[in-house]
């Protein structure tokens, strides 16, 4: 790995000096995190890495049985001073979220070298993506799952702290004493911390979010609000109850072109072999609309709307019990919570315990899915946990702490198949394949439609022999990749000086897609009358989609005065030390 | 003189093309052509007060960039006064919040002027503040409030400031300034579409103008607002003052357009000795010296498939003094209602139609079909 020699901080791009206090950054085979003292934490070993971050295990310095997890921003990711600030704010915001459902932010600082941290509870439990990876999730049990969550989401929203990255392997489920289960959802607001500008981070699945589980506007870089967490919401209530399959199929470019163009298919229909009650079905549709204001508004409507369906469940129960189904009609217009066996045990559950194990998956950022479902296929790795200390919680008995290796590659995996829209749901694509194949495979990405802002059409990825393994802990074999406007080509009626400061202006955000091997990408982008570009298509490369998103930002001054203008901007990415 | 001219701005965008044609300098062609067919179903012989039938607009366009910061634009058009250098202008930018412009341009001014080329608006004519020509009654009303394109010789400084979520643009200008003669009531379009009279300033002194404008853009909505301004003499002496106010609103919500335009201009008359023998009175009898014309424009485009829909309301309004032998009195408007739409059949072709219906306080009400087909290229 790349790092700075004198504040140790990772780096993954070029940087022949530390942008924050010059030093040289030099190839180092031992992470100069591990052993030192950050604040008041001893960091024991590495647990995995973000596309922004490296967490670690640690313990306190005086407190040696206090155990978090400490994540450390990448140097890449602090590279200027606004980045720094906005990680330290979302800290501290999160910082402020305390509530059974959410994993705390307990302490926030920089090292001596000025690397911003957060430390966190390090939770004893089981992601939801290991849950769903015993199967599908049956509906009682995933209602209770998804209200509770509800609970830790709506706290947030009311707190101001969307956190733009929901999905199962951002869910610790960890068990109360008595056997409850709670989800505590983690990296709340984390991941816009980072310069929304940073376009890198589209590929990375940060402030995009993960592309399976992001919301359109969120793929499409717009701004979003906590109507984005309903989204990834639904598609984790989905995945859990499917056991796996998603209602958007392929790669991640392909996702995000299906999810441009046309809403989520029913569960139903995904799903035909997996019976769910109609008005789940129907809150799925609902929390997956492609337009944020056709979702529900808020998630206290979701809380209301699983209320509403819980109630139906226990009266079609008792209706099949009685045999009258004019009993089954009739749904009261405030779901009682009397009966409710729900709300009970969620509230029960929300006396939250901890134990570790989630940060031992933990994996970069597109890793951030594919790490989780490495550990997983990795008996030795998921099964570690760690107890944890949690606030007005009893640590469960915990097994000894289990050495965890650094998440190494899985073996080469094979073209993935991609299910039929209508096939019965099955545990058919491990997870790791495909995430893994998200990160590697060259796919052909269209940033297009007829609509004003981008969207994407996508052609499936080509299987590639061997994909490279996610960002090593050891030497980086290759020099950083640079990125650099080869051409712009303008036809049309401005000026091409206009377009080509324009697209200077997006550079810094193409600089951020630095992909880890050298390719050429193209774009193509219309100018009209908004000044802004419209129609935004890539290609050629798997930094396509991420360059097709940063050149949708493209503005120019002036507006063409006779048709449109026709831009055609190629990239090249090459390595330059 | 056409001849001259056409020559003269032919020869000009040779001369840029060959002396950058072996430097590392990039090109861009654009042009522009419309064919349009102009009904007037309740009137017999249109011709005397719009341009009926068939015209024929074209426009070529050419810019050279000699740098990054440096570039210059050459543009003729062809339309109702022949051919026309539309632009030729040398563009200078220091950064994108200083840029100056030295040349033959269109001052910034308003929304509309910014599309006011044949391919890039919908409907055959134009707003009524903007419009030329192709009104009915264009020459009792002197056409619009100030018609697009608006085109002058002078300097544009100007620049854009983005931000996150939005832009400011900012301009201001000297320009040469529309004309007439010193007995003028009004400005003289002709003489700013005539080469022999737009090549030189009619009264060595420029008149003045600036634009600001905001927009703020926010996922698939984006919203722009401007206000404008013009002032200055525009008859040889420099004794007939004239200034014009406007104020625009663009809204994009997805890919719905919304806009509303509003202009003022208020210009100074030269009522002669005997005001009486050249004027019709006013209400009160008397003679004002200065009438104030009035135009707005609220319209909407909504895109159906390939087809752009197109609902507009627009309007002029002139208070003041007439000239004894105007057919319009103290107090005249005209409004009118069009409905439209623009077929994309290919490309970059569209096949344009629209209905108007005109409602004028001095002249019978009229109906307007167009019919045409217009493309970039």
């Amino acid at each position: 790995m790349w790092c700075c020699s004198l504040c140790g901080a990772i780096y993954y791009k070029d940087f022949p000096r530390c942008p924050n206090d010059g030093g040289e950054v030099v190839v180092s085979s031992v992470d100069p995190i591990l052993g030192k003292t950050i604040g008041r934490y001893v960091i024991d070993r590495f647990v995995g890495e973000g596309g922004m971050a490296r967490v670690y295990e640690a313990h306190h310095a005086t407190l040696a049985t206090k155990r978090y997890a400490v994540k450390v921003l990448l140097g890449d990711a602090g590279a200027t001073p606004t980045m720094r600030k906005r990680f330290a704010k979302e800290a501290e915001s999160a910082s402020r979220l305390v509530h059974a459902n959410v994993v705390g932010v307990t302490d926030y600082g920089a090292t001596e070298g000025g690397l911003p941290y957060i430390v966190m509870d390090f939770l004893d439990g089981r992601s939801i993506a290991q849950l769903i990876e015993d199967g599908p999730i049956a509906v009682p049990r995933a209602i209770r799952l998804a209200r509770a969550m509800c609970e830790g989401l709506a706290y947030a929203h009311e707190a101001g702290v969307v956190h733009r990255d929901l999905k199962p392997a951002n869910v610790i489920v960890v068990r109360t004493p008595a056997g409850d289960e709670v989800p505590r959802i983690a990296d709340f607001g984390l991941a816009q911390t980072v310069d929304d500008k940073d376009a890198r981070l589209t590929t990375t699945g940060m402030a995009m979010g993960t592309p399976a589980y992001a919301a359109p506007e969120q793929m499409a870089g717009k701004r979003v609000d906590h109507r984005a967490d309903l989204y990834g919401l639904g598609m984790t209530m989905f995945e859990m109850l499917s056991g796996g399959v998603l209602p958007f199929k392929g790669g991640p470019m392909d996702v995000a072109t299906e999810k441009a163009h046309r809403e989520a298919p029913a569960f139903r229909d995904v799903c035909p072999g997996i019976a769910i009650p109609p008005g789940l079905d129907a809150l799925l549709a609902a929390l997956l609309k492609r337009r944020p204001n056709d979702r529900p508004a808020s998630t206290a409507d979701v809380i209301a709307a699983l209320d509403a369906i819980v109630l139906e469940l226990a009266v079609d129960e008792r209706a099949a019990t009685v045999g009258d189904p004019r009993r089954m009609t009739p749904l009261p217009q405030k779901p009682a919570r009397k009966g409710s066996w729900l709300v009970p045990a969620a509230i029960a559950a929300a006396v939250g315990v901890g134990g570790a194990g989630w940060y031992a998956t933990r994996a970069p950022a597109e890793t951030t899915s594919t790490a989780p479902a490495l550990a997983a296929a990795a008996p030795a790795v998921a099964a570690t946990a760690v107890p944890v200390a949690v606030p007005g919680a009893v640590p469960a008995p915990a097994p000894a702490p289990v050495p965890v290796p650094v998440p190494v590659p899985a073996p080469a995996p094979a073209p993935v198949a991609v299910p039929a829209p209508k096939a019965a749901p099955k545990r058919h694509t491990h997870r790791g394949e495909r995430a893994r194949q998200a990160l590697v495979a060259p796919v052909h990405v269209e940033l297009a439609a007829p609509s004003p802002s981008p969207q994407i059409v996508v052609q499936p990825p080509a299987p590639v022999p061997a994909p490279p393994a996610p960002p090593p802990p050891t030497p980086a074999p290759s020099a950083p990749i640079h990125a650099a406007i080869a051409a712009v080509d303008v036809h049309g009626s401005l000026p091409a000086a206009d377009v080509r400061r324009a697209i200077d202006r997006a550079l810094p955000a193409i600089e951020h897609c630095s992909p880890r091997a050298a390719q050429n990408v193209t774009a193509q982008l219309t100018i009209g009358e908004s000044r802004r570009a419209e129609g935004v298509r890539a290609s050629g490369g798997t930094a396509a989609t991420c360059v097709g998103t940063a050149l949708a930002a493209v503005r120019t001054e002036s507006a063409p005065d006779v048709g449109e203008v026709e831009v055609t901007v190629h990239v090249k990415f090459a390595e330059q030390r | 003189m056409i001849r001259a001219v056409t020559m003269v701005v032919v020869g000009l965008v040779l001369v840029i093309a060959s002396a950058t044609a072996h430097a590392d300098v990039q090109r861009t062609l654009a042009g522009s052509l419309q064919l349009d067919y102009l009904a007037v179903p309740t009137e017999s012989h249109p011709a005397a007060y719009t341009f009926d039938a068939t015209t024929v607009e074209l426009s070529l366009k050419m810019s050279v960039d000699f740098s990054k910061n440096a570039s210059a634009t050459v543009k003729a058009c062809f339309a109702c006064h022949g051919f026309e250098a539309a632009a030729a202008f040398v563009d200078l930018r220091a950064a994108d919040e200083l840029r100056v412009r030295v040349g033959r341009m269109t001052p910034s001014f308003g929304s509309f002027p910014e599309r006011y080329d044949p391919a890039n608006h919908h409907t055959s004519d134009k707003p009524l503040p903007y419009d030329m020509g192709r009104m009915l009654h264009k020459n009792e009303w002197n056409e619009g409030v100030l018609p697009a394109p608006w085109v002058d010789n002078g300097v544009e400084v100007g620049g854009t400031h983005f931000f996150e979520s939005g832009r400011v643009d900012y301009a201001v200008y000297a320009l040469s300034g529309p004309k007439a003669d010193a007995t003028a009531s009004d400005f003289d379009f002709v003489r700013s579409h005539t080469p022999g009279q737009y090549y030189v300033d009619n009264n060595s002194e420029p008149i003045v103008g600036a634009r600001l404008a905001g927009t703020l853009e926010a996922d698939d909505f984006s919203l722009t607002g401007g206000a404008s301004g013009m002032a200055g003499h525009y008859d040889p002496d420099r004794k007939l003052g004239f200034a014009i106010v406007g104020a625009d609103v663009v809204a994009k919500i997805e890919d719905i357009y919304v806009r509303a335009e509003y202009l003022l201009r208020r210009t100074e008359m030269n009522l002669g000795a005997m005001p009486a023998m050249n004027f019709k009175p006013g209400p009160d009898g008397g003679f004002d010296d200065t009438f104030s014309k009035h135009g707005f424009y609220v319209e909407s485009e909504v895109p159906v498939g390939p087809v752009d829909l197109i609902a507009r309301f627009d309007g002029l309004r002139r208070i003041g003094n007439v000239p004894i032998a105007s057919p319009l009195a103290y107090h005249a408007s005209l409004t009118r209602y069009t409905l439209g739409a623009a077929m994309r059949v290919t490309a970059s072709v569209r096949i344009k139609t629209s209905v108007e219906y005109y409602q004028f306080s001095d002249f019978a009400n009229e109906l307007a079909i167009h019919l045409g087909v217009a493309t970039p290229f």
